[in-house]
């Protein structure tokens, strides 16, 4: 039994992790089923001189994310659907201005105050378009509890690296279980450092396609100018119809280049699989003893979880429906992964989905019942 | 893990749900920190954990656990009628149930369970003085009836867990259980 | 070059702001405040939300950072947190502070975090084409009240006031010195401040209610304005419509937010985590000796 084996409870695991990836400020409002972040990070964060502070609303809190991530620091803030939908607009300028953020969302069913506090999977499209405008975003969900810690590491990892807010996406039961973890040591971590640029004030956002900003923080020597409104490379407002689209250009593809270092999934049971599983967060862990069970059966049923849900493992899904001409999409709502697909696997393919938007998870049983229909 | 060879389920419902929160905690931290099994406690976490009917689903298995939840109860504990209305319909046909004799009084179709009626809250006012002890009564109790750990286990765990000033009164806890069942 | 003008970035001109503009008298306000305080512009960041004011910062040549409508505190809170060394100046028009933002305006003044808010006031929705304020005078013609606007007006000095904003202050663009030397003593005020500043829009609010160039509306603030000496001697009628300017509300010995964080809650908290490692350590040597 390892010394860092430890009994935490979802949301704890988040916010150690978080704290072990080196954030250093949060901003938070209290929201089921999310607030045990904030409560621990009360607690923890001033222990190591970071920093805490509870804001008004949710706006609130991730506009002082945003602030605080300008001034050097590495910030998380943590919400449920309600205040997730609150953020909306500081979303949006996270991507604009071009800043590193991680947000957890811990989904509960909905719409409005909806079902507090049961599970749902149904922000999948919130995440990816829940703020107005053409945007990149990476939305990450993981399923277990070693992957509620490796995941938000490498949210923090990701948010650094491409200069985007990420989201860690999961749900109220992953959120509430206390699971048994074997911690990995801090030592161990990959934590990706973002070179300092030692660049004139005028020139942040001149790059070429696939490249990041020039970003040098506030207070660094060089005074900056940073704008939710659309820029030209030095910063400065424009409408100016060239620069406009460029800028747009350039945020998509400083993400969309490197799809292979930001996609991440886990496959059980592909190699020869028939019927594709297609399942995450709670689900996929309904899903994996659906597919074990099947195979005692003789049915020749895989799982495919996605640790990256967006952007949307597109790729990868249409190399194995080369092969696989029978899709199962498992998610708890009415409907949204089911789209996309729709839209990424050919006609040849069959598609099924397996939906519930009523605060209860798919059970093992259940899945199964699907795969042996199909 | 000694004597556990496939998933084990249990079931804790009751009103309020600290008392049956802590027991489901404390199982499995005796099953992971010392029979090196593996555990998951999930709670029903809503506005109802004040006073509203609760659940704690605790999974323990000999390898990783892949479902969060109970789907075929194994073992169940409660100690109110309106939670065991609730939370009954996962039970397997021959699993071990035990319910207040106080409190609950209707238990409709009870299968092939193993039926322990007993008066768990009512004993534990009245031996120990303090209902917050129910959970380590319903932790004894399990670890009785199941076996899923073992008592020297539960013993030394609860040693290193109990406040020094309250030890001997956890400790009185968990013969209570034993004694019940 | 003047002192004052290492504080505007002059390469992102022109402004937006229309002819006659009040904005510009305290774009000069401030940097002239800079200025004479000697401030590093690599030290200062000056924050705004959306509106004509919310345009400002781009003309500073400081760190500067225009964000959404309404939220310019919320990021300057997040700012003044994380780098409480550095002064952190938030521009905010009526609209942007006190409709959109006005719950991140008390929640700022009630925490006493050191912003320092200059919050423009000059009655209506310029930007978006003249639509009323919650700060248009009662009766005023704007593009959405127009038969007359039935709402009482916030008097925002008394608001922060109640808000526990530990400096508060107003002044007119009709005084520029005035104005400038209120500026900066709230820039050297450590909580929150925040210095009204009773602007024109003639364009969009003045044209509509018979003041349709800037002369017409500073007359307007001039006829509105008074000392706050000769304020507290008015009626409550007579107050209606006035301005008192000056210092009206200031404490000097309220603690600053980031202050407290820092020397309150960062120490408490790690006294408790030692106060925690040592009861495990006691914990495992007193079990040492039960095994020995």
């Amino acid at each position: 039994m390892g010394k860092r084996r430890k009994v935490l409870q979802g949301n704890i695991i988040v916010a150690r992790a978080a704290i072990d990836a080196g954030c250093n400020f949060f901003a938070g409002y209290p929201i089921t089923p999310s607030s045990e972040i904030a409560q621990y990070m009360s607690r923890e964060m001033p222990k190591l001189g970071r920093d805490f502070i509870q804001m008004e609303d949710e706006i609130a809190s991730l506009g002082a994310c945003i602030g605080a991530s300008l001034a050097g620091r590495k910030v998380l803030t943590a919400t449920s659907g309600p205040g997730f939908s609150l953020m909306q607009e500081h979303l949006g300028m996270g991507v604009m201005a071009e800043i590193p953020l991680v947000i957890v969302n811990v989904m509960r069913g909905g719409p409005s105050t909806g079902l507090p506090t049961k599970p749902s999977q149904s922000d999948v499209m919130q995440t990816r378009w829940g703020t107005h405008g053409d945007h990149p975003i990476i939305v990450l969900t993981p399923a277990f509890a070693s992957e509620l810690y490796s995941e938000t590491v490498r949210a923090f990892n990701l948010s650094e690296r491409f200069w985007n807010p990420v989201i860690l996406l999961y749900d109220e039961v992953l959120a509430k279980a206390h699971e048994d973890i074997e911690l990995p040591y801090k030592k161990d971590l990959e934590i990706y450092k973002e070179k300092v640029h030692k660049i004139k004030d005028l020139d942040i956002y001149d790059r070429e396609i696939g490249q990041n900003p020039h970003r040098v923080d506030f207070f660094k020597g060089y005074p900056i100018h940073i704008d939710g409104l659309e820029h030209d490379k030095h910063g400065w407002p424009t409408s100016e119809p060239g620069t406009v689209q460029k800028q747009q250009t350039l945020r998509m593809q400083k993400i969309y280049h490197y799809l292979d270092d930001i996609i991440k999934y886990n496959e059980y049971y592909m190699d020869d699989a028939e019927i594709l599983v297609f399942a995450f967060g709670v689900s996929a862990r309904a899903a994996l003893p659906a597919v074990e069970m099947a195979r005692e059966l003789g049915i020749r049923a895989g799982l495919f979880q996605p640790l990256t849900l967006w952007p949307f493992p597109k790729q990868i899904l249409r190399q194995r429906f080369s092969r696989i001409k029978k899709v199962l999409t498992v998610e708890l709502n009415m409907g949204q992964v089911r789209y996309e697909m729709e839209r990424v696997a050919s006609d040849d393919v069959e598609k099924r989905a397996l939906l519930r938007a009523n605060g209860i998870p798919f059970t093992p049983g259940e899945v199964l019942d699907q795969i042996k229909e199909f | 893990m000694s004597n556990l060879e496939k998933r084990f389920e249990i079931r804790y419902g009751a009103v309020g749900g600290q008392g049956i929160i802590t027991a489901g905690a404390l199982l499995v931290d005796i099953v992971v920190h010392k029979e090196n099994g593996y555990a998951l406690e999930s709670p029903t976490y809503t506005a109802t954990v004040r006073g509203g009917p609760t659940k704690v689903d605790v999974i323990l298995s000999n390898k990783p656990i892949l479902f969060p939840q109970a789907t075929a109860i194994d073992f169940f504990v409660c100690t109110y009628q309106v939670p065991f209305d609730l939370y009954k319909s996962r039970l397997r046909d021959d699993a071990i149930v035990v319910v207040d004799s106080h409190l609950v009084t209707d238990l409709g179709d009870t299968r092939s369970w193993k039926l322990h009626s007993i008066p768990i809250i009512n004993e534990t006012k009245k031996q120990l003085g303090n209902v917050i002890l129910t959970s380590v009564v319903t932790l004894s109790l399990t670890q009785k009836l199941t076996g899923v750990i073992q008592y020297r286990n539960m013993v030394d765990f609860i040693r290193q867990w109990a406040p020094a000033d309250f030890l001997e009164l956890n400790m009185e806890a968990i013969e209570l259980g034993r004694s019940l069942v | 070059m003047r002192h004052y003008e290492r504080y505007i970035r002059y390469r992102t001109f022109p402004t937006p702001w229309c002819p006659g503009c009040g904005d510009g008298v305290v774009l000069k306000s401030i940097a002239m405040a800079f200025s004479e305080l000697e401030l590093d512009p690599n030290d200062i960041v000056v924050v705004a939300g959306i509106g004509c004011s919310g345009r400002m910062p781009t003309f500073f040549n400081t760190n500067t950072l225009h964000t959404t409508h309404g939220r310019a505190l919320t990021f300057a809170t997040g700012i003044k947190l994380a780098r409480p060394d550095k002064m952190v100046v938030v521009i905010s028009g009526d609209g942007d502070a006190t409709a959109i933002g006005g719950n991140h305006l008390i929640h700022a003044a009630r925490r006493n975090i050191g912003i320092n808010l200059v919050l423009i006031n000059n009655g209506v929705y310029g930007m978006t084409g003249g639509q009323v304020s919650p700060l248009t005078p009662q009766k005023f013609i704007t593009e959405t009240t127009p038969y007359g606007n039935i709402e009482p007006k916030f008097d925002i000095a008394e608001l922060l006031i109640a808000a526990k904003a530990s400096f508060v202050a107003r002044e007119t663009v009709n005084r520029p010195v005035q104005l400038k030397d209120v500026v900066k003593k709230s820039f050297q005020h450590k909580g929150f401040s925040v210095v009204e500043v009773i602007s024109n829009c003639h364009i969009n609010l003045g044209r509509r209610n018979r003041m349709k160039d800037p002369i017409a509306m500073t007359k307007w603030i001039e006829g509105r304005t008074v000392s706050k000496a000769q304020y507290e001697k008015m009626s409550p009628e007579e107050r209606l419509h006035m301005y008192p300017t000056g210092i009206l509300f200031e404490d000097k010995d309220r603690l600053e937010y980031s202050d407290l964080y820092y020397k309150h809650i960062i120490p408490a908290a790690q006294a408790a985590a030692e106060a925690a490692a040592l009861k495990q350590a006691e914990r495992t040597s007193a079990s040492r000796k039960v095994k020995s």
